[in-house]
């Protein structure tokens, strides 16, 4: 925790970036469980200042057809820069793997359409994506012509959340344009140190999780 | 192919609904809200299935062979009614109901059925590599005798007055106990058996219900204590703890490892996850993030109509409402008290 705090002091001079990650899922959770699914992501909406509000009206009306049919990928959207607004200003803003498998999951790509431009031009940041399930998430990227900056997943030598397999997993990375992240990818310090260095020169990713 | 209901599309019932739609052998026949402004949030996720206000609706209607019942607890009962004497498998979601009485009924209409549907309780816990591992252990008898144990469930959830149905004990069978600790008590109950005597004290901070309880079981020969809070300051994910001590071993158990300390000699082995084997969800498009959750709905959906017992059966469900049960009694009378009889004298084990 202490080597965690004083690298995180100065985090350029470590060849350290801090990115952001939307949304608080857990508090997502929480709320949730006690407001439902559309209490929770209202209550969030209401309690933001109303200059940030006026930013996500502006969304709203260009997607005013969604707004009218209650569509998940805009109104997750809306909620996701609620959450957004609250957050200081970084680089990059990732969406979290459990929104981005939800997602998936429900084969809605305009989730990503829309995350991608509200990221890129209501608050000048870098796009990311996180997920479990890379493979498949390349797929509906390439499917809709979606192209992120950054994308973020477990990637380890044991293929531990590499899903559907390790192997699936690393053979796309050499043909991908977005840069990689490897998320869990020392297993709580449990793997030899030879072993991820070799795993990481091995492998094109852009950076790793701390 | 299976066609498959879901019942209660609250945030549990949605995850359902993504897990379900990428099983292969699934087809979806039907959603059930009370609520009809969910039909709207629902198609706007692009799932155009058929919406009805009730389970007898949706039956009436719809060919079923499968139903998840994603609802507040005491609404299981009258589901089960719907449901069983058509044949209809049903899984329902944790607790099994909100109170004793209403998981009897439910126990009742199984048994009246000459050949029983498929029925589950979704204690995904259970379906978790790492607790696999655990039965395994145990059940290998390389413990030894068992002297005590200690287990805990954590989460950091409520720090303010809470609202909605999870402070009507009447529908959500509760408060932490019956909508946290089921889970631990659910695994206890499979790992060690059940008690005789349970001796519980409740603490309210926040809510109408109990935030936080201190229990000790009474084995055959043994003792453990339990502790559960949602009220645990800097735990903001589900935190489950088990500490077995055995006359030849110790073992502890947390979500992402598992220790054996041998007594003998002294040595240790862990076992991480990426150390066993995957949960069998290779069929899904989609993986969900939480572990136990995709087995778990993959193997209710494999039961139907085959006859096969799933993992966390209505009997291993209704044996942790007996010990829920058992809990509010004695910590009601402030003392120490047997566990709740089982109606028909069954166990998970003599079934």
């Amino acid at each position: 925790m202490e080597f965690k705090v004083k690298i995180l002091e100065n985090p350029s001079a470590n060849n350290i970036e801090i990115f952001s990650m939307v949304p608080d899922f857990q508090q997502f959770v929480r709320d949730t469980s006690h407001y439902g699914t559309t209490g929770a992501a209202a209550r969030r909406i209401l309690a933001m200042p109303a200059l940030k509000k006026l930013r996500l009206v502006k969304v709203a009306l260009r997607h005013f057809d969604k707004v009218l049919k209650f569509q998940f990928d805009l109104l997750m959207n809306l909620f996701l820069m609620a959450e957004t607004s609250k957050i200081p200003k970084r680089r990059t803003i990732f969406l979290h793997h459990q929104i981005t498998d939800l997602a998936l999951s429900f084969d809605q790509p305009g989730l990503f359409k829309i995350f991608h431009q509200v990221v890129s031009n209501e608050f000048g940041a870098e796009p990311g994506l996180s997920t479990l399930n890379f493979k498949r998430l390349t797929e509906v990227l390439e499917e809709n012509k979606l192209e992120f900056p950054w994308l973020m997943a477990p990637f380890n030598p044991k293929g531990y959340q590499m899903y559907p397999s390790s192997q699936a997993c690393l053979e796309i990375l050499p043909h991908l344009r977005s840069k990689v992240i490897a998320d869990n990818w020392n297993l709580q310090g449990t793997l030899p140190d030879k072993e991820v260095q070799v795993f990481f020169e091995t492998h094109p990713f852009a950076a790793a999780t701390l | 192919m299976k066609r498959i209901a879901i019942a209660g599309l609250g945030k549990i019932g949605l995850f359902h609904l993504s897990i379900l739609r990428n099983i292969p052998s699934v087809e979806l026949a039907g959603l059930v809200d009370a609520n009809p402004a969910v039909q709207k949030i629902v198609r706007g996720m692009g799932i155009k299935l058929p919406f009805f206000a009730s389970v007898p609706d949706l039956l009436a209607k719809e060919n079923v062979n499968g139903v998840f019942a994603c609802v507040p607890p005491a609404f299981n009962p009258s589901i089960a009614q719907a449901c069983i004497p058509k044949g209809i498998a049903l899984f329902v979601e944790k607790p099994m109901a909100a109170d004793l009485e209403g998981a009897r009924t439910m126990e009742a209409l199984l048994k009246s059925q000459k050949t029983p549907p498929a029925n589950a309780v979704g204690y995904m816990v259970g379906h978790s590599p790492i607790f696999i591992k655990v039965r395994e252990i145990l059940k290998s008898g390389e413990l030894g005798q068992i002297e005590i144990y200690s287990a805990s469930i954590l989460l950091g959830e409520v720090f303010k007055k809470q609202e909605g149905w999870r402070q009507n004990p009447k529908i959500s069978g509760g408060g932490a106990v019956a909508v946290l600790g089921s889970h631990l008590l659910y695994l206890i109950q499979s790992f060690l058996g059940m008690p005789k005597t349970i001796q519980a004290k409740m603490t309210r901070l926040y809510s109408l219900v109990e935030d936080i309880a201190d229990i000790e079981f009474t084995h055959e020969g043994f003792r453990g204590n339990i502790k559960i809070s949602w009220s645990e300051p800097d735990c903001p994910d589900i935190a489950i703890r088990i500490k077995v001590k055995g006359s030849k071993a110790e073992l502890h158990i947390e979500e992402n490892r598992v220790t054996i300390l041998k007594k003998a000699n002294g040595q240790g082995q862990i076992f991480y996850p990426w150390d066993l084997p995957p949960e069998p969800c290779e069929r899904l498009k989609v993986r969900p993030a939480r572990e136990g959750y995709a087995s778990q709905d993959i193997s209710f959906v494999d039961s139907i109509g085959t006859g096969k017992k799933n993992l966390v059966s209505w009997l291993e469900g209704f044996e942790v409402q007996r010990l829920i049960e058992g809990i509010y009694k004695s910590a009601a009378a402030r003392t120490a008290l047997a566990v709740p009889q089982s109606c028909y004298g069954r166990t998970p084990e003599s079934k």
